[in-house]
């Protein structure tokens, strides 16, 4: 765990300062010194610490301002999956019958169809953009997490400090927000920290489609889609790029199963 | 036994670092079969090339794109044809299914002698030979109404065309055939291009009985006079072409079958030509092309020739905030073409002249007066005269952009992609932000081709035929404006160009016409209802046994005489 926490807090920070500390504008296109004559981009120089893609801009300013668009898709698109994925739970495994028979035949659905092509269709749909990727990824991410949270209600439901609370007359919201709640963080934790590594990766892949943020602005998957052409004579175009993901993913699923170990030693 | 997360990092290091030396070793003239070494052509075998979109249509009288042009210039001839680029690039036109013609002193006759022995494919027709009737058919076919030919207005200016287009009448007058061999054809005026228009693959000949017949199905399977006829077309996934072994022309052609393969973007098509499963390729992305370039075994495989074409951005006249000159202007002012060149590999040349090289009425910036770059001056890299423009706008005040947002449309392929992130970086320096939109090819000609849906896009013309005309009427007449398909994407309109260009079409003598067309376009020029940028290269990749193949300015690829230098190739049948 101590390794995935040092990962996501070294990728945090360069989320929250990486745009300060960028070199560069990320879109200024340097064509006189960036590119070579004949329009290659240069590797790594002074000027360039990591050299530039084929539009002449620095890649290392790119990378740094495009960690906070990996960062804030992954977090805000798991955090609004998280509230529904909640909500959906708690109330279906607290109520059970027929509110939970659909809540879950609402989860079997969504749940059928392959998450990464319904997210492609709706993002197509809808025009690429970060508030649509945002919604997208969010709104289709909830069913693990109610899934998950419902299934540890329906144990909570039966113990007797729920049982204590019902006695005493407390209404239906305290219950499940005052007593339940508190004792599903657990697994809500772990699932959300390996949720935002997985929504990190589909931005990535709707990015690299050409459906994620528009240009100028980078994200890691762009970049490596922009510089997927140079596999051969630029292959750092990809690497780059493709390494900050994989050390962001790695670091929030260490993370993940570090606190699951600790919150929930059973499993 | 899961492994420690150390051992997984040490794993996937380990894997990256294998990866890299295979991705490096591999060299792009290895896999190269060498060619035989015969020293005249062999028959037999397959050639196999691909492209980005499928083709959209087999019917001669509809297609009228690239990918339909090239495959249906295999299967259909037209009276006249065009030769072989000669050392300055330049094609003539030549006999076809005609091996003679004559023009009236006026212009407005002409008489074509038809080829004896011309037989179409087996179909309906069962094989029979080609007379002047097909001809009279085939040309009164592209009036019909329910078809929408888009060649209809290249044939509009024979006798008696109007009538059958309004449904008046279902006979071209200025159509006769005087014998089975022989064409008449009259003209309500003199044009200047109508042997274009009749080497246009819209002039092919095809059967009746097998056109009526068949109904849609026919453009699926068509019958032509062509080299080759259409073996199958599944569509998606490739369409086959088989030898005709009865072709009119003795000896050709060589190969028994042509393949063409859609869907495949350019840098898989350069890797199934490293592979050996094409034959050529006729795209290359930036590092591809350099990746040629620098390899001594490839780079023998290169052919390139400077394109009859111009690239630029359309700016729709009629939506703001391009509704406003002296936006167009500034916009058009704002686009460093040198950039775009060094972007394109110094491949693109940068213009001023949407009219390009080799043709009447191009122009080049050095080679103009003053007075004669005035009008052309918005169509350089000038970003004081450029904040100049935006600045007389109505959508700029106090030096800051006041319009609606501007969304342009990029095609999903490199070079769009290069150039639409160039010209958004160029717009944002002068104060203009821009919304990329990417799309593919059918999505992107559907849109610009209605009016009120797009504002700004990359766009292309490329010769259909050697004449200034083709680069102006087609796209700046206020006539080729549409509610669907629209040429004229700008939605331009114009009375004086429109006059200049109605006087140019029947001015007899050249340098008359050509003196209009240079005032037609001067004044478009100025009007920058396009961002006119760069002329390109076309370049063509082939395998070492591939012989014959030509790069051809009309077709693209003419694959006609196209043999294969392999050891299993067969002598004269």
């Amino acid at each position: 765990m101590r390794v995935g926490g040092v990962l996501v807090a070294l990728v945090l920070l360069v989320a929250v300062f990486g745009p300060f500390l960028a070199p560069m504008d990320p879109a200024a296109q340097d064509i006189a010194a960036g590119l070579s004559a004949n329009g290659a981009p240069i590797g790594p120089s002074a000027a360039h610490l990591l050299g530039t893609d084929p539009l002449g801009r620095d890649i290392l300013s790119r990378l740094l301002v495009g960690a906070r668009i990996s960062m804030l898709v992954g977090v805000l698109a798991t955090t609004i999956a998280l509230s529904i994925g909640l909500v959906v739970g708690l109330v279906a495994g607290y109520f059970r019958g027929i509110v939970d028979t659909i809540a879950m035949r609402a989860v079997d659905v969504l749940m059928s169809f392959p998450f990464l092509l319904l997210c492609i269709a709706l993002v197509a749909v809808r025009e690429p953009g970060i508030d649509n990727v945002l919604m997208v990824l969010g709104l289709l991410g909830w069913t693990t997490m109610a899934r998950v949270v419902r299934g540890k209600v329906l144990s909570e439901r039966e113990k007797e400090y729920v049982q204590a609370a019902r006695a005493l007359g407390l209404g239906h919201t305290r219950i499940i927000f005052r007593h339940i709640l508190p004792n599903v963080v657990g697994p809500v934790m772990v699932l959300a920290t390996l949720g935002v590594a997985a929504t990190i990766l589909a931005e990535s892949v709707l990015s690299y489609l050409g459906l994620g943020v528009p240009p100028p602005t980078p994200s890691w998957g762009s970049m490596i889609s922009e510089g997927q052409a140079w596999y051969r004579l630029a292959p750092r175009l990809i690497f780059v790029p493709g390494i900050c993901i994989l050390i962001t993913v790695l670091g929030f699923n260490l993370l993940g199963e570090g606190l699951r170990d600790v919150l929930d030693p059973k499993d | 036994m899961p492994a420690s997360p150390l051992a997984r990092v040490a794993l996937l290091g380990l894997s990256l670092g294998l990866l890299f030396p295979l991705l490096s070793a591999c060299s792009p003239g290895d896999g190269l079969a060498p060619a035989f070494g015969h020293t005249s052509p062999v028959y037999g075998g397959r050639f196999v090339f691909a492209g980005e979109e499928d083709i959209r249509t087999m019917d001669p009288a509809i297609g009228y794109d690239e990918v339909s042009w090239t495959v249906m210039h295999l299967v259909f001839e037209q009276l006249l044809a065009y030769s072989d680029p000669d050392e300055d690039g330049q094609v003539h036109l030549i006999g076809g299914l005609a091996e003679a013609w004559e023009v009236s002193e006026d212009g407005l006759s002409w008489t074509f002698h038809l080829r004896h022995g011309v037989r179409f494919h087996a179909g309906l027709s069962k094989g029979r030979e080609m007379t002047a009737d097909d001809v009279i058919y085939s040309w009164t076919r592209l009036f019909d109404a329910h078809l929408a030919s888009p060649g209809a207005d290249f044939y509009a200016v024979i006798q008696g065309a109007d009538a059958v287009l309004a449904g008046e009448s279902s006979q071209v007058s200025g159509l006769v055939a005087l014998d089975p061999w022989t064409v008449q054809v009259h003209l309500v005026r003199h044009d200047a291009t109508f042997a274009n228009a009749v080497a246009m693959t819209f002039g092919s000949v095809v059967p009746a009985e097998d056109v009526k017949d068949r109904g849609e199905q026919w453009s699926f399977s068509p019958v032509g006079t062509g080299p080759f006829r259409v073996e199958s077309w599944d569509i998606g996934e490739k369409t086959a072409f088989t030898a005709n072994r009865d072709y009119w022309q003795p000896g050709l052609p060589y190969l028994d079958e042509i393949v063409y393969l859609p869907n495949y973007t350019r840098s898989i098509q350069f890797l199934k030509l490293e592979a050996g499963e094409l034959d050529q390729v006729n795209r290359l992305t930036s590092p591809d092309y350099l990746w040629v370039r620098s390899d001594p075994a490839w780079s023998q495989r290169i052919e390139e020739i400077a394109s009859v074409d111009t690239y630029g951005e359309m700016l729709n006249t009629q939506m703001p905030p391009f509704d406003d000159v002296w936006f167009r202007r500034g916009v058009a002012a704002s686009i460093n073409r040198d950039k775009l060149n060094k972007l394109r590999n110094g491949r693109a040349h940068p213009t001023v002249s949407w009219v390009p090289p080799g043709l009447a009425a191009h122009v080049e910036w050095d080679e103009m007066s003053p007075a004669q770059r005035r009008p052309y001056r918005y169509q350089r890299y000038d970003p004081g005269l450029a904040r100049q423009c935006l600045d007389q706008s109505r959508y700029f005040q106090d030096g800051h952009y006041t319009g609606p947002g501007i969304t342009y449309w990029a095609l999903n392929d490199e070079a769009s992609a290069i150039t639409s992130q160039s010209v958004q970086q160029d717009l944002a320096s002068v104060g203009v932000p821009l919304d990329i939109k990417t799309t593919t090819f059918p999505t992107y000609l559907s849109a610009t081709g209605q009016p009120q849906t797009v504002q700004m896009a990359y766009t292309a013309w490329v010769m259909d035929y050697p004449d200034p005309k083709n680069f102006l009427d087609p796209i700046f007449d206020c006539d080729s404006r549409a509610e669907q398909n629209s040429q004229n994407s700008t939605f331009y309109c114009d009375p004086e160009t429109d006059r200049l260009l109605d006087a140019a079409d029947v001015a007899v003598d050249p340098d008359q016409r050509t003196a209009l067309y240079e005032a037609a376009q001067a004044r478009i020029m100025e009007a920058a209802p396009v961002v006119v940028e760069y002329h390109s290269t076309s370049l063509s990749v082939t395998l070492p046994v591939v012989r014959g193949f030509k790069v051809h300015p009309i077709w693209t690829r003419d694959m006609s005489q196209a043999w294969l230098d392999v050891a299993e190739g067969r002598p004269s049948p």
